[in-house]
């Protein structure tokens, strides 16, 4: 049940190895990147047949609107991506990994937030295994309006495949 | 499933060294190696009892005043893996790193305690884990190029490898 894990960030200005090459970051609740997965796995998902999923969120901070009490309601969502999956019931974006949410950053109080959300220690969702190079989207989605979340920061993402039998 | 755990604590400060772990550069301390002999920290035998290793980690680090934007990142190390899309930064991502307020003197300044222990983890191969070889940890900025500034502090850091069929 071996792990491969992959670090994705918006801060990535240009190829940071040949396996992940982020192509269009203007939207930043909706950036794709270029993924090497034949690479990335080397053969090893022909002896597994399940994928796992998992992440790790966290993003640069924003300040907190007036009042700051809407911001939850404003920032919960779900992060997707346009990875395909046919064990999950069907959405039109992409495939739920987990829920993203705003707190107040860590050391800087109340006033800014940032996004947050680790899934883990979850049992995580499992996709189509991913061959191939092929463009992948990750999206910050609106629990209010399935659409990307407006205003993003620029965020960092740890993606853990885990494949197993 | 068949496991065993191996682990290994290993600390910046210098002035007394384990004589198994030794600091060897610990002029910037957001770029620290050390020697490891990992034929004593591991039967050799056990590098082909199992077939996968998979890292997780315990660190330590801090107070002092931290910046959230700027100490936002992650810890590499130069494990060899063929399960981690190596960034430029460092060859393999153990995990995500950030600041919080110091838990014993709340926001006057910060430290980053952060474990992976109940995560998934990220896979290395196994096989490498032989002799003794200098084990470089460094803390990278999320635009996974560059070690993170302003780390000039001593920290500590316990390693656990979860060797498993």
């Amino acid at each position: 049940m071996p792990v491969f894990s992959l670090w994705l960030s918006t801060q990535i200005t240009s190829p940071a190895s040949s396996y992940v090459v982020p192509i269009d970051k203007t939207n930043l609740a909706n950036v794709a990147w270029r993924v090497d997965f034949d690479n990335l796995f080397k053969g090893k998902q022909n002896e597994y047949k399940f994928c796992r999923v998992r992440y790790n969120l966290i993003g640069e901070t924003f300040t907190a609107s007036t009042p700051a009490s809407t911001d939850w309601t404003n920032y919960v969502g779900y992060l997707s991506v346009s990875l395909p999956s046919t064990f999950q019931a069907d959405v039109t974006n992409g495939t739920i990994l987990g829920l993203t949410y705003p707190m107040d950053s860590p050391i800087t109080g109340t006033s800014v937030h940032c996004m947050f959300n680790t899934t883990m220690s979850d049992i995580g969702v499992d996709i189509i295994t991913p061959t191939g190079v092929q463009q992948m989207n990750v999206a910050m989605m609106s629990w209010i309006t399935n659409a990307p979340i407006s205003t993003m920061q620029n965020y960092s993402l740890l993606l853990a495949f885990e494949l197993y039998n | 499933m068949s496991e065993e755990v191996y682990s290994l604590c290993l600390s910046t400060y210098s002035t007394q060294p384990d004589p198994r772990n030794i600091p060897i550069n610990r002029t910037n301390l957001a770029d620290v190696s050390w020697r490891v002999n990992y034929d004593e920290l591991i039967p050799q035998e056990k590098l082909t009892e199992y077939k996968y290793c998979r890292v997780r980690f315990n660190l330590s680090f801090g107070p002092k005043t931290l910046v959230w934007n700027t100490q936002l990142g992650y810890l590499g190390a130069n494990f060899q893996s063929d399960y981690n899309a190596p960034t430029t930064c460092m060859p393999t991502i153990l995990g995500v790193l950030y600041p919080q307020n110091n838990p014993t003197n709340n926001a006057t300044n910060q430290v980053i305690t952060r474990t992976t222990l109940y995560e998934i983890g990220v896979d290395i191969n196994l096989s490498s884990l032989r002799g003794q070889q200098v084990l470089q940890l460094k803390m990278c900025n999320d635009d996974a190029f560059t070690p993170m500034s302003n780390i000039d502090l001593d920290w500590e850091i316990a390693l656990y490898f979860q060797l498993y069929n």
